[in-house]
């Protein structure tokens, strides 16, 4: 009678106690999240006195106990199953089903007010693909449209008002990449497979299903050599399973058959190592880079393009692919929709300022806005308050109708003093008449080196005031103007 | 550390409640003690030396005043009994109010194109409310001679470190549990009842409270980022009334239950508040050590209702702005309190504050209920102006449904919504927690089964899958 009144007792405490004793009996739950596993702080005094140690027991112990993983699963299947609501609130369920990544709406408020000027988000995709030209590279600048936009047939009502904004401002940057050199716009085709009943995305995922990959991986391959997809023999393989990753946000396992996308040769000639580049998000990985899941048959980018190098977006604005941009003679641009916003305000700045490096335009004059002597066509110094704010004339008129890029060389940087961060010149923008110009230079260090201002086509190069802070005596030459016409641009040195 | 915690549930209550039935009955306060300041450790560190002291001069003037009154020095016991409370309310002040009012002075100084005093910027200690509240308790029970002091320091610390109850009450006090701190016996009866009461507030807290949560949440930030429309609104505040009293409620039954099984009778904290036919009835039920504290030790002391109707207006009045403040250092908190304080002064003068004989019962749980969800906006506001442009969406129309408060009701939060609706509409006075205990019959029989069986697991994974949030590519 006594054990059965225990009963209760007993059974909360199995419950409460199974996942540790598990773990003390060696269980180790595996990595659930797509992160490390919280690190294990360090128990001395000394740490026992801060709150962070504490936040790391914490996230350390949810990480490891054993059972978490089918506690998610069992709450991802009732919320699914049973309420059909989605366990993360980043996850929408469609119908039939479907499942759509929520944040690709991020780019608009919930009133329907883009976060981003469209037009701004386009001149950064155009600039950057007509930078490249100029520079005389072949060059593949495409956004993969987002699952919600492409496959809309089975989307939930996710924040109409901001949806319907971020469709809008998605397809101005795909029409703009459309007529832009260097451009792709693969909305047009996809769109075409998608009203032909054949989606081309995973339901559980939010990335392309093989048709969406063969679609970019054939586009891409030929705007690096014409025909390179077929003498490449392109096409889907064998089926493999796919854990989608909208699925897995949820906590839920969902798996779905999905061929992998396949070449069969290595075409005759391919390029030289190190002369393509491939830079991307997640789409472009999985396209070309991922790992085809059929064993013994390799990523496509291994069969079609071998040593060719590739980095993704951090690597870019990090700095570390500095290097293979300077060396390539081919680069492939994949950006997300969703990241439309960091590619205005972080991304393209970087591959159009090393890809502009060595080009050279029309020399210009400076003119200060801020009530200091006007160096006319010389050379204009950093003041002794380290700041001068000045607008570019250009020789060729305030306005064009095609882009430009305004170069501004840095002809001597005087050296810090010891100890110090090194040398550099920043520039802020203050433009006159509308937004900020995209893509700009945001600092450079380098002597010799130039600070790169983008003027979208129809602006006036005037409008586009900038402040540069350096160290007093900065010299910068004056400053030229690179039209983005779609033709290899002047190079210095060269004719 | 909180109770719905990953570490709490699978380690650290565990991980005790082996500690505490394993341990020799003359170890087993000392393991609580130690449990008490690892759980106060784990969210305040620097801390829990300051509360330990604060209650060891506690102990120490409680065992002064003993003495001075035995000695007939009543003067000096008196001045020890101050000193203890203006220590306890000196340290309540300064980490609770002092930002709040040097704001003020702050605010008004500017406001006199003077120079204020810097704002102070002081981390709160989470329970401070609480326990500073149960000392002082100790200190005028002591005094008044309703409770012998303890001469074992160990029993205060203990007292006012007992993890089930040490950050969010029910406010103890000391005569209470005094006999279970000496030797706490978690008898087989009593571990069985903490085990079916822990499953009940468990049950409320996460698959009710934070199922509705992000529906109200989402009502709140739409007003303080322009206005919720008028259905949003009030579905945002029925939300909300019910996320407080399940997770509040929840938290209490927890404490309760997590109490019984380590050989504690904690008081109970609530009795279905929204049966109320009244304000006055309301508080009878809502939050009931708090109530009953400001009763025995401000109230009553202040004079209660002895003195005429205009001073037990003011006493009441005086008790309620006072509760508000209690609940947080905002003007918010005190329009709130002095919100249900005026409606006790409008139930008093109009005779509808008694319980024997009244009529249209439904109707009056309804217009209590109402006045209660319209206090909540107070209260639940980041600000008085947020509070005032959520009032104007109540009242205004404005057709159709904030998209926010659309996509925060789930079909699961719809249905927690309306479970919660219909446990709190049902007829019947007794607590849930304790019928779920102590009711016989098949019915009873069954509830527990289920509560058990099939409700606390459904709980245990809730919380333990709460906090997964993945990123979709973390390198982007």
């Amino acid at each position: 009678m006594r054990r059965l009144r225990l009963l209760p007792a007993i059974w909360l405490f199995a419950l409460l106690a199974l996942p540790t004793t598990l773990w003390l009996l060696g269980v180790r739950q595996p990595n659930l999240q797509n992160t490390p596993k919280a690190a294990l702080p360090a128990i001395n005094r000394g740490s026992l006195m801060h709150g962070q140690t504490f936040t790391q027991l914490d996230g350390a112990l949810l990480d490891r106990l054993p059972l978490r993983g089918q506690a998610l699963s069992l709450h991802g299947d009732i919320a699914i199953d049973l309420f059909h609501d989605s366990p993360n609130p980043q996850v929408a369920i469609g119908h039939h089903g479907w499942l759509y990544y929520v944040p690709e709406t991020a780019t608009c408020q919930p009133n329907g007010t883009p976060l981003v000027d469209p037009a701004t988000a386009a001149d950064s995709a155009d600039v950057l693909a007509r930078t490249l030209v100029a520079s005389g590279r072949n060059t593949t600048v495409v956004f993969a449209g987002s699952k919600l936009f492409t496959h809309p047939s089975d989307a939930p009502s996710i924040a109409p008002t901001a949806a319907r904004c971020a469709s809008e401002l998605n397809s101005v940057v795909q029409e703009r990449l459309r007529n832009t050199p260097g451009g792709l716009d693969l909305a047009p085709e996809l769109g075409r497979l998608e009203q032909e009943g054949k989606p081309v995305f995973l339901r559980n995922d939010s990335h392309w299903n093989w048709r969406g990959r063969q679609v970019f991986s054939r586009r891409v391959l030929d705007r690096i050599r014409p025909q390179m997809a077929e003498e490449s023999g392109l096409g889907p393989g064998a089926e493999v399973n796919r854990d989608g990753d909208l699925a897995m946000l949820m906590g839920v396992a969902r798996r779905e058959r999905d061929p992998a996308l396949v070449a069969k040769r290595t075409p005759a000639a391919p390029p030289r190592a190190g002369s393509v580049l491939l830079i991307g998000d997640s789409q472009l990985e999985r396209s070309l880079l991922d790992p085809t899941g059929v064993p013994g048959v390799l990523p496509i980018r291994d069969v079609v393009l071998p040593g060719q190098p590739s980095c993704n977006w951090t690597q870019v604005v990090a700095g570390a692919c500095d290097d293979a941009i300077r060396q390539a003679h081919t680069i492939v641009v994949e950006s997300v929709a969703r990241e439309i916003i960091g590619f205005s305000e972080s991304r393209c700045w970087r591959p159009i300022s090393l890809a502009a490096e060595p080009l050279r335009g029309t020399p210009g004059r400076w003119e200060r806005v801020d009530g200091g002597p006007q160096p006319g066509r010389a050379a204009l110094t950093i003041p002794a308050s380290g700041a001068v704010t000045v607008r570019v004339r250009p020789a060729n008129g305030d306005g064009s109708s095609v882009p430009r890029l305004l170069r501004l060389p840095i002809a001597t940087l005087p050296p810090a003093p010891a100890g110090a961060p090194p040398s550099a010149v920043v520039m802020t923008q203050a433009p006159q008449d509308g937004p900020a110009a995209p893509c700009a230079t945001p600092a450079q260090g380098a002597v010799h080196g130039a600070l790169f201002l983008p003027v979208p086509a129809e602006r006036r190069a005037s409008d586009l005031v900038v402040t540069l802070q350096g160290p007093p005596g900065t010299r910068l030459s004056p400053p030229q103007t690179i039209a983005l016409d779609g033709r290899p641009a002047p190079r210095v040195g060269g004719s | 550390m909180v109770f719905s915690s990953t570490t709490f549930l699978f380690a650290f209550l565990p991980a005790v409640l082996l500690a505490t039935w394993l341990s020799p009955l003359r170890l087993r306060r000392f393991v609580l003690l130690f449990a008490g300041i690892a759980f106060y450790a784990w969210g305040v560190q620097e801390f829990v030396l300051l509360v330990l002291g604060s209650t060891l001069l506690d102990w120490a003037l409680a065992l002064g005043i003993k003495h001075a009154r035995d000695a007939r020095q009543t003067g000096l016991a008196r001045l020890l009994l101050v000193a203890g409370i203006v220590q306890n309310v000196g340290l309540l002040g300064y980490y609770k109010y002092a930002g709040f009012l040097t704001h003020q002075l702050d605010r008004l100084a500017s406001a006199l194109g003077e120079h204020g005093p810097s704002v102070l910027s002081v981390a709160l200690p989470i329970g401070i409310s609480f326990f500073t509240f149960e000392k002082i308790s100790y200190l005028v029970d002591v005094w008044r001679g309703d409770v012998e002091p303890r001469r074992d320091p160990i029993d205060v610390l203990l007292f006012v470190s007992l993890f089930p109850r040490s950050i969010a009450g029910p406010i103890v006090r000391l005569r209470e549990i005094q006999n279970d701190l000496r030797e706490p016996r978690p008898r087989p009866e009593l571990a069985r009842a903490g085990a079916i009461r822990f499953a009940h507030g468990l049950a409320k807290k996460v698959l009710i409270a934070d199922q509705v949560a992000p529906v109200a949440d989402a009502a709140f930030a739409a007003a303080a980022a322009g206005g919720p429309t008028t259905a949003a609104a009030w579905i945002g505040a029925l939300a909300y009334s019910m996320q407080i009293y399940f997770d509040f409620s929840g938290y209490s039954d927890m404490a309760i239950g997590i109490g019984m099984m380590l050989g504690f009778r904690l008081p109970e904290n609530f009795n279905r508040p929204y049966s109320s036919i009244s304000i006055t009835d309301f508080w009878r039920r809502w939050h009931m050590t708090l109530s009953r504290w400001f009763r025995d030790y401000v109230y009553i002391p202040l004079g209660g209702n002895r003195g005429g109707e205009g001073a037990t207006y003011r006493n009441l009045l005086i008790v309620f702005v006072l509760t508000g403040f209690w609940h947080g250092a905002a003007w918010s908190f005190v329009l709130w309190g002095l919100y249900h304080g005026m409606w006790m002064l409008i139930e008093r003068r109009m005779g509808w504050r008694g319980l024997d004989g009244v009529r249209f019962v439904p109707l009056r749980r309804a217009g209590a209920f109402l006045i209660v969800l319209i206090g909540w906006v107070l209260f639940r506001a980041d600000t008085l102006h947020h509070a005032c442009d959520y009032y104007r969406a109540m009242v205004e129309p404005h057709g159709g449904m904030t998209a926010a408060v659309s996509g925060a009701l789930t079909h699961q939060a719809i249905a927690a919504l309306a479970i919660a609706c219909v446990i709190v509409l049902l007829p019947g006075t007794r607590n849930g927690g304790r019928w779920l205990v102590d009711a016989a019959g098949r019915i009873p029989s069954a509830a527990r089964f289920a509560s058990l069986g099939l409700v606390l697991p459904l709980a245990l994974v809730y919380a333990f899958s709460s906090t997964f949030s993945p990123f979709l590519y973390f390198r982007f």
